[in-house]
């Protein structure tokens, strides 16, 4: 009786004692892996600087996101396949790819002349369907639908998105190489910009009714600089009257970044600042004035970039700042707040600024969560689409049209 | 000697999971389920991600979850598998060390 009961006791106390030394064994070796890899794994995702970043000629990546936009710019099947994803969801994306696509071949054009040949003509189809569509369908065609739910309070009624992204085409075409039919086109365009946000108090136009986008205004901004560059007009005090007003009324006080929408007046502040906004505001304002987009592009890096593990990204609102979620943030990842728009434009930002570091991070979380895929020398991002693409081309050449026109 | 083989890969499989062929086999299940994704195409629908709609139809949930479906056993391939191999090892090695 007494010998039964010892083996019943020592028996369990074994095999628990062994189960339990195990799960503690393997937690441990968890652990251990986890931290192992988790600070190193960015290491499988890094590409070589040179891969996206050069002086003179065209990265590789870049060359093969390029490549997949030119063969789909030749395929009108394909391409409308593409831009009918993006238009179900949002018809500014459908407008955006078009621009930035055609910003990123007036940089490769001066990037290797031996490109004017092939992106030329494309650039010239680019903008004068987007032209013909605007003027056929109405600016309504590429803006999405609350632009009709109110009436615009400006006459005559315009949208500052369309302008200034479509002057901003025609003036990097003509940088490239002149083209007498945009050069009138580009001064009615830059004639209706300024004029229109000359009726503001804070020097904007709007973009949708009694609404104005930081965005919209600074690219607006950077196309009347280029058509001064190409024609001889002067609006030096124009802009340096646009960013001491911002200076004034257009900065949120914490942070220090510019606000990315506000009305007509200049008196709502609708939107505080954006990573959907800054990155890009800050691009175009070095046109204007380097200093203070340089110390918006550090701002926007203190307050909305971020790294982990090795990898940047980017939120959309600064801490105090929050708003929700849309098409311009994109989805928000949950846990880190990762914006998808905020860090597809951050490309732009750090690009331009020469931050190599927060670059090569960016890339990696490019590669990492892009899902690329590279087929014949053509490589695209499936999470992406054909705006985010274009964007991530634009980074990856843009310089050398800021430079021509700025001199530096 | 076929039965003994499927026998042999039936214990192998049922190690516990705190062992080192437990979270090797699990390395495997989750690459395995990886690669019949990948293969079935579902990287293309990972366009949720940027609020796009994978097949230009915003109502299409379906192609919309397979993405989501990629999205995660990625992201298991990337972060996890590569731990419970490298924990395999450690697990490995640890448990002949002596004193462990």
């Amino acid at each position: 009786m007494s010998e039964s009961a010892s083996v019943s006791v020592t028996v369990p106390v074994s095999v628990s004692v062994t189960t339990l030394g195990r799960v503690l064994a393997g937690l441990l070796s968890l652990l251990a892996a986890a931290v192992i890899w988790l600070p190193s794994f960015h290491i499988l995702f890094s590409d070589s600087p040179n891969e996206f970043l050069s002086a003179e000629g065209i990265p590789p990546k870049a060359r093969k996101v390029a490549n997949q936009h030119l063969s789909l710019w030749t395929d009108p099947v394909s391409l409308g396949k593409e831009m009918g994803k993006m238009r179900v969801r949002n018809a500014e994306w459908d407008f955006m790819a078009r621009c930035y696509f055609v910003w990123a071949c007036g940089n490769m054009a001066l990037r290797d002349p031996a490109l004017k040949p092939t992106v030329l003509p494309i650039m010239d189809q680019i903008i004068d369907q987007t032209i013909s569509l605007e003027q056929e369908k109405g600016m309504y065609f590429f803006l999405m639908p609350y632009a009709q739910t109110s009436p615009f309070k400006m006459k005559p009624v315009r949208s500052q998105f369309l302008d200034g992204e479509i002057a901003l085409m025609m003036a990097v075409r003509r940088v490239v190489e002149e083209k007498s039919a945009y050069k009138l086109l580009l001064a009615e365009r830059v004639k209706l910009m300024v004029d229109r946000m000359e009726q503001s108090p804070v020097l904007s136009a709007e973009s949708y009714p009694d609404e104005c986008w930081l965005f919209c205004n600074s690219v607006a901004l950077a196309a009347i600089r280029i058509s001064d560059f190409l024609d001889g007009s002067d609006h030096g005090e124009f802009f340096k009257r646009w960013v001491s007003t911002a200076k004034r009324k257009l900065i949120e006080p914490r942070t220090g970044l510019l606000y990315s929408s506000y009305n007509l007046t200049g008196e709502v502040l609708m939107d505080g600042p954006e990573g959907s906004s800054i990155w890009m505001a800050a691009h175009c304002l070095a046109l204007i004035d380097y200093d203070f987009a340089k110390d918006q592009y550090e701002r926007g890096r203190k307050e909305i970039g971020k790294s982990l593990a090795g990898f940047g990204y980017c939120v959309e609102w600064p801490v105090g700042c929050s708003g929700s979620s849309d098409v311009d943030s994109g989805p928000i990842l949950p846990f880190i707040d990762l914006s998808a728009g905020s860090t597809g434009l951050a490309f732009v930002g750090a690009a331009t600024f020469g931050d190599e570091e927060f670059l090569m991070k960016l890339h990696r979380s490019l590669n990492l969560g892009g899902f690329p895929v590279e087929r014949t020398g053509r490589l695209k991002f499936c999470s992406s689409n054909q705006v985010g693409d274009a964007v991530m081309l634009y980074s990856m050449v843009l310089g050398p049209i800021w430079k021509k026109v700025s001199g530096k | 000697m076929t039965t003994g083989f499927f026998k042999r890969i039936a214990q192998t499989w049922r190690a516990p999971f705190f062992s080192p062929q437990g979270f090797i086999n699990r390395a495997i299940g989750l690459t395995a389920i990886f690669a019949v994704c990948h293969l079935a195409g579902l990287r293309e629908y990972t366009s949720f991600i940027s609020g796009t709609s994978p097949t230009g139809d915003q109502l299409d949930t379906f192609m919309t979850v397979l993405g989501c479906a990629y999205f995660v056993f990625y992201s298991l391939l990337v972060l996890v598998v590569p731990v419970f191999i490298l924990a395999a090892i450690i697990f490995r090695i640890a448990w002949n060390f002596p004193g462990v």
